[in-house]
């Protein structure tokens, strides 16, 4: 038995479609003509990097955080309000709002990573609420509904036109988009799934469970706060909607179209969920009713979403032909070793 | 460690669950190179003490020495590095991981532990993830599962997970292998191809501690064997020795028949 020859390792994933990914997104601004559309290509990328950090975080750690839309907010808020109350320059206020939520979320951590499952996402989404609460009602400080007005960015004295803000934002969700797969593909996500699926089996192989948790939910704040700061400056207002319920509902139907726990499934998530309802305009009334349709359609058929479908391709097609394979198990069996 | 000194040292260890003492007052020794068996009836205390040296609990009161360093109240993520491995009695595998990345992680002890330095380092960490890949890939083969390296968890047998899991529990190059009654749930093949490569392993010099219910297979495969009943140590010797220990007897088949017997 052991002299049977050693088939070659299958071979480790490779960077090359995170590149193809972010060339098409460099050459959209070509094809894209209108204003509308290159609107919609920046939200794009803006609910990606949102949700890239909620797949690190649920979909690949097992923990489920729906305080994101805050950290969202908090980002977008914080890189107003240093630029405007204190003066900071653009870059100061990113990085400072960054630094913000970083230091929110490991205070956050720290008590709530001792939950778990549900009681994890009730608590999260309950500092989701008080955010909310807080960004409608101190209205001295945030402005209340109408919220806070964000400057526009600036080079040379004039404001950067529309396509320069979307190659920034694109720069932003590229960094994230990188770091989202460098995590994916080396040890560290391969521990951060460990997690997920039984910690007690990670923890006696040495993976230290407490400290990766906390780190992932950090992360994941980080960048549900790089996507609130592109929102900040593509829209220059921000307002408590952004940690509103349909904020979290179009994260968790990203999560769910584009797959959980998939190295591109937040990608084409957003790409489906902010074009399909421009697209689904034409059935009026129905719209919302066909989109949850669709919604629908995608959990029963589909529960690793698109991505899922693309990347684990293998394991499906080997599933259709396991008969086979079961009876080939059976006679190297009975191979005398 | 001293070249002389035991491997592992317990040293009498108790652990209570309330008002019941699940191990009483328990000491035993493994020496380096030796395959130590432990057993014991139903409840008799065997899966706790396995618990008390993995590190998933703390004893109540004792100490347990590794390496000659005092572990007792070390968390588990500690004895991985150190060079202690164990597999698990329900097979705990990752089911969201390939059967080659679940060895993998055996190795993770060796990897660079936090983003910044994997982000600085990152062209030395991609071949490291290379040769990690590779070892993985002679593991698997050793265990007889190199084609099944890119399946899922759920398209093994039992035996077979029983395999990888071993596998992923070598991949860290352990100097004390801890199995928890790997023959559970095995058929006659499978039990006899896994004594095979544990024979195999005890003449590479692994040394191991082996918790498990099958008593043939546990006479065939150990040096010595420490015997538990109610949480309490009852014989420890060779598998001859232990076999003819009339408490051991009583043990297995009943004080009234040990009595009677008498």
């Amino acid at each position: 038995m052991l002299a049977r020859p050693r088939p070659e390792a299958p071979r480790a994933p490779t960077i090359v479609p995170v590149l193809c990914i972010l060339a098409l997104g460099l050459a959209l601004p070509l094809v894209l003509t209108s204003g509308f559309h290159i609107r919609l290509a920046m939200l794009v990328w803006i609910y990606a990097i949102l949700c890239m950090g909620f797949n690190l975080l649920y979909g690949y750690s097992g923990q489920i955080s729906l305080g994101q839309p805050a950290f969202y907010a908090i980002g977008a808020y914080a890189f107003g309000m240093l630029q405007v109350m204190l003066g900071w320059s653009p870059v100061l206020a990113f990085l400072g709002s960054l630094a913000l939520v970083a230091v929110l979320s490991l205070l956050i951590g720290l008590p709530l990573l001792r939950l778990r499952t549900h009681y994890l996402a009730m608590a999260t989404l309950a500092f989701m609420l008080i955010q909310n609460g807080v960004a409608n009602r101190w209205i001295e400080f945030t402005g209340g509904q109408s919220g806070i007005a964000v400057p526009p960015l600036q080079w040379g004295g004039e404001p950067i036109g529309r396509t320069g803000i979307y190659y920034i934002v694109l720069a932003l969700a590229a960094a994230v988009l990188l770091l989202h797969d460098l995590l994916i593909r080396s040890h560290l996500g391969r521990a951060m799934q460990a997690i997920r699926d039984d910690e007690t089996a990670a923890q006696a192989l040495g993976v230290r469970v407490t400290r990766y948790k906390l780190r992932v939910l950090v992360l994941s704040g980080v960048m549900a706060a790089v996507a609130g700061v592109c929102f900040g400056f593509t829209s220059l207002r921000v307002d408590p909607s952004l940690s509103e319920f349909h904020v979290l509902v179009s994260m968790l139907t990203i999560a769910v179209v584009g797959g959980l726990g998939t190295r591109f499934g937040p990608i084409v998530g957003a790409v489906i969920v902010v074009v399909l309802p421009q697209l689904l305009t034409q059935f009026g009334e129905l719209e919302t009713v066909v989109y949850g349709l669709f919604i629908l359609l995608f959990l029963l058929f589909l529960p690793h979403g698109l991505a899922g479908v693309l990347e684990r391709r293998d394991w499906f097609a080997r599933r259709s032909s396991s008969p086979r394979m079961a009876s080939r198990t059976r006679e190297l069996e009975r191979e005398p070793s | 460690m001293t070249a002389t000194g035991p491997l592992l040292r317990l040293d009498r260890v108790v652990r209570r669950f309330g008002g019941l003492v699940a191990v009483n007052d328990v000491s035993f020794e493994i020496t380096p190179g030796e395959v130590k068996g432990l057993i014991g009836p139903n409840g008799a205390g065997k899966s706790t003490t396995f618990d008390l040296i993995t590190g998933v609990r703390p004893p109540t009161s004792g100490e347990i020495r590794f390496r000659g360093e005092d572990v007792t109240h070390r968390p588990a993520h500690t004895r991985s590095p150190m060079g202690m491995a164990r597999t698990f009695q329900i097979v705990r595998l990752f089911r969201g991981l390939s059967v080659l990345e679940n060895v993998q992680l055996g190795l993770h002890p060796k990897f660079p532990d936090g983003l910044w330095p994997s982000l600085l380092r990152y062209g030395a960490l991609r071949r490291q993830e290379q040769r990690s890949r590779e070892r993985a890939m002679e593991l698997l083969a050793f265990v007889g599962l190199a084609d099944r390296a890119a399946h899922a968890i759920e398209e093994l047998t039992l035996g077979q997970l029983r395999l990888v899991d071993i596998a992923r529990a070598l991949a860290a190059e352990p100097s004390l292998l801890m199995l928890d009654e790997p023959a559970a749930g095995l058929n006659d093949a499978e039990t006899r191809n896994l004594g095979e490569m544990l024979a195999l392993l005890k003449k590479r010099g692994v040394t191991m501690l082996l918790v498990e219910h099958d008593i043939d297979f546990i006479m065939n495969a150990c040096d010595s064997i420490v015997v538990m009943d109610r949480g309490a140590k009852i014989a420890d010797g060779t598998p001859a020795e232990v076999s003819r220990n009339p408490e051991v007897i009583a043990a297995y088949f009943g004080r009234r028949a040990a009595h009677a017997a008498a």
